[in-house]
């Protein structure tokens, strides 16, 4: 179904239901990930996943389609994810070097991590950004975004989320030779 | 596709290292997480009903009418048991008359009572203790006046109504 039917589907008391849930099935894994590869733990990720969705449920009546859906969904998995990484800091008591560091043996303690392989020293390099740069370069990197579409998702000017991306990349790279 | 491509250029240009790197997502996820995922659909909550201006103001006028209400009748019944306090029978008394009709025992029996009364905690106070020295020396210095000359000064001052 594609995404203005499903809004459509939605606006309406009898199919209200069915649309929601044919929305959670097609866009889970990818707001999943987008929000796992912010927030290192599966447990804290499906609870942000899930707090994103009951927003969802509660604003897309009111959705304007002036943008695209996922532009909308991908900026309240954002908000969500962000907003937890801020509690987290303040449950803590911890600054961004101490949460990097907890974030990043969160990765290492993963059944899956080889520390040998690229792929895993690129999940330690994101983690060494800041929260802002660690954004746009997964939205770019993994989720293929536009910098127009970006600066929808995150309010910013393009000009500053290619500055932000390049800085990015360039640490990413060079964490990865280091290592 | 338009993107990937835009951005494997660009990663030429800046990272060239990132651009073979893998974008499948590497994390462990419970097996069948997907499959079973599926969103509780939130409760409906009851609306709020925002309650009009005019009654909420209505509201406040009544409390404030209320309160007007017990607050002045609390002044009218408590102030009936309150006699007017009587100035003029004290403005009528003579106190130097009614002072000297006093003896030196009644004068400080009424200093040490009053010092007890006041919780000092001293049956006598430093001021009656200065009195009570002040009597007995004018009363030694009295008993050394003979009784006629005595006698000459009450002549001398009868009706001296503002002796010392």
């Amino acid at each position: 179904m594609e995404d203005d039917e499903i809004v459509t589907a939605f606006k309406r008391a009898g199919t209200k239901e069915n649309a929601f849930t044919l929305l959670v099935k097609k866009y889970q894994e990818k707001l999943y990930w987008h929000i796992r590869r912010l927030i290192p733990a599966h447990e804290d990720a499906n609870d942000v996943l899930q707090n994103t969705f009951i927003k969802v449920w509660n604003g897309l009546g009111s959705f304007r389609e002036d943008s695209q859906l996922y532009t909308w969904l991908y900026r309240i998995a954002t908000n969500e994810s962000l907003s937890f990484m801020e509690q987290q800091k303040r449950k803590a008591a911890v600054d961004f070097d101490q949460l990097g560091e907890a974030y990043s043996n969160s990765i290492k303690a993963d059944s899956n991590f080889d520390a040998n392989r690229l792929e895993w020293k690129l999940q330690l390099g994101i983690r060494q950004l800041p929260d802002k740069q660690k954004l746009v370069f997964n939205l770019r990197y993994f989720d293929n975004m536009g910098y127009e579409e970006m600066s929808r998702v995150l309010d910013t000017s393009v000009g500053a989320l290619k500055a932000s991306y390049h800085h990015a990349a360039k640490k990413i790279e060079e964490f990865i030779k280091n290592h | 596709m338009n993107n990937r491509k835009d951005i494997n250029e660009e990663l030429d240009a800046i990272a060239p290292l990132l651009k073979n790197i893998s974008r499948l997502p590497v994390q462990s996820v419970p097996e069948g997480y997907f499959e079973r995922f599926s969103m509780k659909i939130p409760a409906v909550s009851a609306p709020v009903v925002k309650m009009p201006m005019v009654r909420k103001w209505m509201g406040y006028a009544s409390a404030a009418l209320v309160a007007g209400i017990l607050v002045t009748a609390g002044f009218i019944f408590t102030d009936r048991n309150v006699q007017p306090f009587n100035y003029e029978q004290y403005r009528r008394i003579d106190v130097p008359a009614e002072m000297n009709k006093l003896t030196d025992d009644e004068l400080q029996n009424y200093l040490v009572t009053a010092t007890v009364l006041s919780g000092a905690g001293h049956t006598s106070s430093p001021v009656s203790e200065e009195i009570n020295e002040t009597i007995t020396a004018e009363t030694a210095s009295l008993n050394q006046v003979s009784d006629e000359e005595l006698e000459q000064f009450l002549n001398e001052n009868a009706g001296n109504t503002d002796i010392k």
